[in-house]
């Protein structure tokens, strides 16, 4: 199996992208640690880790969150973050949480993605997350107009819900 | 997770399944719109450039911490 690797980077850099996670992270709500690892992983840029409270939660961000966030036609830094703190939202938002807890792993991401465009400002950002939550019903199997109307139903009730 | 697919091939899926978007004035309807109409126009997504620091030394530093945080953000 080939095995990509970051380039290196300076310490300066780490530190640089680290204040800016930490600042994005913080900007979409997030409670808890918030790490920058220089190395690839299987995710697609950032993972939520569930603590033993959500001052223990992790935000961890990858090597590829930046370089994805550097080309256009991929996901921004801050979408990707707000995702993850979707993921959070649903573990540790009281009303979320008990009324979303067991969903499955593919319905989780289609909520952790319309949370997380609930908690940026209209935008690209959220539009960006819209879309992703609606092409993963795609994925799923849903005709596209049973898509749309479940995504509108999510965005109503999500909203009223945080 | 953030997932694996790219910006691009989401906006391909949803144009192969919804055209130029869904008809209606509510803000799912409006999103898709722009979101679908900001492909069509070549203008992507706004993403923040990474600034990669010039430097004469660069730390390898796969298996360096980040470092703790500071007091209070923990």
């Amino acid at each position: 199996m080939a095995t990509r690797s970051p380039d290196p980077i300076p310490l300066t850099e780490s530190r640089r992208r680290r204040t800016q996670i930490l600042q994005v992270a913080r900007s979409v709500g997030f409670v808890g640690r918030v790490e920058y690892r220089h190395v690839y992983s299987q995710t697609g840029g950032a993972q939520y880790g569930h603590g033993a409270g959500e001052a223990a939660d992790l935000l961890t961000v990858f090597a590829e969150a930046l370089e994805r966030a550097a080309n256009p036609d991929d996901f921004s830094l801050r979408a990707m973050i707000a995702h993850e703190r979707g993921h959070q939202l649903l573990a540790r938002h009281p009303r979320l949480s008990a009324r979303l807890a067991g969903v499955s792993d593919a319905a989780e991401e289609v909520l952790a993605s319309l949370l997380g465009a609930l908690v940026v400002e209209p935008g690209s950002d959220r539009d960006l997350l819209i879309a992703k939550a609606t092409a993963e019903l795609l994925a799923a199997g849903r005709e596209a107009e049973d898509a749309v109307r479940l995504v509108r139903e999510l965005w109503t009730t999500l909203g009223e819900l945080l | 997770m953030t997932g694996r697919k790219t910006l691009r091939e989401v906006r391909a899926e949803l144009e192969a399944a919804l055209g130029a978007g869904p008809a209606g004035d509510d803000e799912v309807a409006e999103s898709l719109r722009r979101f679908l109409a900001a492909g069509r126009n070549g203008k992507g997504t706004p993403n923040q450039p990474l600034h990669l620091t010039g430097g004469a030394s660069l730390v390898p530093e796969s298996s360096q911490p980040t470092g703790a945080p500071p007091a209070g953000e923990r």
